[in-house]
């Protein structure tokens, strides 16, 4: 008994030809190259109306800025709630202190006769 | 810049313990000015020590001026008994070399320690021996 020859390597080929023919029409035809092969200008977009000049500005000009605002406020809060601090190179504000002073209204001699001794120094 | 206030609360009490603890540990009194200096920075100070009164001769003063940069320690005439020029001026560097890194308390603090250290009780017979 002769087996029946189900596929000669000329069916075969012309099988491959139609499949892949088939396959790559149907891809044109549907998928994106398809779509853009049928393009007629039109893609079906809706624009909006164009945003308001306060808005745009509000949203490119005030969220930054409140940003830096919030920012520098983070970072300045440390030197305001710490101590007051004395810098070498600004000048001094803050009124005299006197530990110790005098107390009650000692007259000021007008003539200082110091006897004693100490020492003077710069920084 | 406005006036203000030249030290927090906390810097205050820092400097008013230094000024106790110098008391108790030397038996001297220790008084600290800051402020402007008018004029010649030495004879304003000197002429602070006299506005103390009749116990200045006990009495040290530490004088800052942080806007002339310029720190003056006077003595009265039985504080220098126990405390020496060479002393003074040993806490005078270890005062401004803070002063210089911006700590202004923190220079009072230290210079009151090295003083009180520096500070001497005069030998006293009979008390001074076990």
């Amino acid at each position: 008994m002769m087996r029946p020859r189900l596929s000669s390597p000329k069916v075969r080929r012309r099988k491959t030809a139609v499949i892949t023919s088939v396959v790559l029409g149907g891809w044109l035809a549907l998928g994106p190259a398809g779509a853009a092969l049928a393009d007629s200008g039109d893609d079906g977009e809706v624009l909006a109306a164009p945003l308001p000049l306060g808005q745009a500005a509000l949203i490119y000009g005030g969220i930054p800025l409140a940003i830096i605002g919030l920012i520098w406020l983070f970072a300045s809060i440390p030197s305001m709630v710490s101590a007051p601090r004395y810098r070498p190179g600004l000048s001094w504000w803050a009124n005299p202190v006197w530990f110790g002073g005098p107390t009650g209204d000692s007259p000021l001699e007008s003539e200082p006769n110091h006897e004693g001794g100490g020492t003077s120094a710069r920084w | 810049m406005p006036a203000g206030e030249a030290f927090s609360d906390r810097q205050r009490e820092d400097i008013q313990r230094a000024i106790r603890q110098a008391r108790e540990e030397s038996g001297l009194r220790y008084s600290v000015y800051v402020g402007v200096l008018e004029g010649d920075p030495r004879p304003a100070a000197e002429a602070l020590h006299g506005r103390l009164g009749p116990l200045a001769a006990d009495v040290v003063l530490v004088a800052v001026d942080p806007a002339a940069h310029r720190l003056e320690v006077v003595t009265g005439a039985v504080a220098k008994k126990s405390l020496d020029d060479r002393s003074c001026a040993l806490a005078a560097l270890a005062m401004t070399s803070q002063f210089s890194l911006g700590d202004l308390s923190g220079g009072i603090v230290n210079g009151l320690r090295t003083l009180a250290e520096h500070a001497r009780h005069p030998r006293t017979l009979h008390l001074d021996q076990p």
